[in-house]
């Protein structure tokens, strides 16, 4: 998001500052699955997704977003179409049956490598199975 | 306009089609790759802009900021174009893998009709001695099989070619088919000129014929391989397709 366009959060007086696109690199994928989950959105809708739904945390150039889509059509995560929308054309994006396996597929392994990276940071040791 | 919506902005004033074309005349120039998908991928950053300054001018910003937001937003034409870089050029080595595999039979079939003419169905060994270049043209299906597997949507089972290999691959099935329609059209040459040989007056010419179309195709898909691969060295792009 431009950051002009958002006010910096803190937590615990610690800013959190707009994440760049290499803190996001080998997980954008993912999002963008994810923001086309609930349904087709065009280019620009899932910009806004991205960004809405990370409340404005990735700041990424949304003109980076379009090639990843593509890469993602190219896979078969997702499929697109182009429908004319006043006057315009515009491409649509939703997801295949291959990419909301994918985004399961995702989730668990982001859920697995989060709690790893969590209790590391915080010092905590891993639960033991009883 | 007595029908548009009351929320909707105004429409955009010239200058601001004018940032959006300029923005986009220079990006245009930054991307590689066949004319289809860098025209669609215009098309469509330049919808996302569009969407962009109209949400601009909803949330009450004058024309030029909130294009001047869009295209902040956007980034720069070099970053787009760094990143639409890798998928196009990608795109262009698979066109190009597609075109000589669909031709290639197309093209061959004929050959094989002509040359080892004597015997039919020829045995492998006729095959090699009449169209020498047979072996060279096996590796480069094979070789665009296997490109056009790794970039395309076996790449979820499969480790994915960069854009490099692929144009690479590309380039070298254009030389495969370059120098099978080369070594063809010498051995007719060849033939016809030190021997009595007295082959099919059509099938030779449609065999010719498509040779001599293909020389000038493989030629120019060489030419544009070595283009797209400049344009990828000088922005540094090794990578697969960035997995931002």
């Amino acid at each position: 998001m431009a950051s002009g366009s958002h006010t910096i959060d803190t937590v615990g007086g610690v800013a959190l500052l707009p994440m760049r696109a290499e803190a996001l690199k080998g997980h954008l994928d993912a999002l963008l699955l994810a923001v086309l989950e609930a349904g087709p959105l065009h280019g620009y809708a899932v910009i806004e997704a991205l960004r809405a739904g990370s409340g404005g945390t990735f700041d990424l150039p949304t003109g980076t977003i379009y090639p990843a889509l593509h890469r993602l059509e190219r896979a078969g995560f997702v499929r697109s179409h182009w429908n004319v929308v006043t006057g315009r054309r515009r491409r649509d994006y939703e997801l295949t049956t291959s990419g909301r396996r994918a985004l399961s597929s995702e989730r668990a392994v982001w859920a697995q490598f989060s709690t790893a990276v969590s209790h590391l940071l915080a010092n905590q040791p891993w639960p033991t199975a009883t | 306009m007595a029908n548009r919506h009351l929320d909707e902005p105004d429409p955009e004033p010239p200058q601001v089609d004018a940032a959006v074309d300029d923005y986009l005349a220079i990006l245009a120039k930054d991307l590689p790759g066949p004319p289809g998908p860098k025209a669609a991928a215009l098309e469509e950053v330049r919808d996302g802009l569009n969407e962009a300054i109209a949400s601009g001018r909803t949330r009450g910003l004058p024309p030029a900021v909130a294009t001047r937001q869009a295209l902040v937003e956007l980034g720069s034409t070099t970053t787009v174009g760094e990143a639409f870089a890798p998928e196009l050029a990608t795109a262009q080595a698979r066109r190009t893998l597609m075109a000589f595999l669909i031709t290639g039979p197309l093209v061959g079939v004929w050959w094989l009709l002509l040359l080892p003419s004597r015997l039919w169905p020829p045995r492998p060994e006729t095959l090699w001695s009449a169209i020498p270049a047979l072996p060279l043209l096996g590796v480069a299906v094979a070789a665009a099989v296997v490109i056009l597997a790794t970039t395309g949507s076996m790449i979820r089972w499969l480790p994915e070619s960069n854009p490099r290999q692929a144009l690479l691959g590309a380039a070298g099935v254009a030389v495969g088919a370059l120098i099978g329609d080369l070594s063809v059209l010498t051995t007719v040459m060849i033939r016809l000129l030190a021997t009595d040989w007295h082959p099919n007056a059509t099938i030779e010419a449609v065999a010719v014929t498509a040779s001599l179309i293909r020389v000038p195709c493989a030629t120019w898909a060489l030419v544009r391989s070595r283009a797209t691969l400049q344009h990828l060295q000088r922005i540094g792009t090794t990578l697969p397709t960035d997995r931002t």
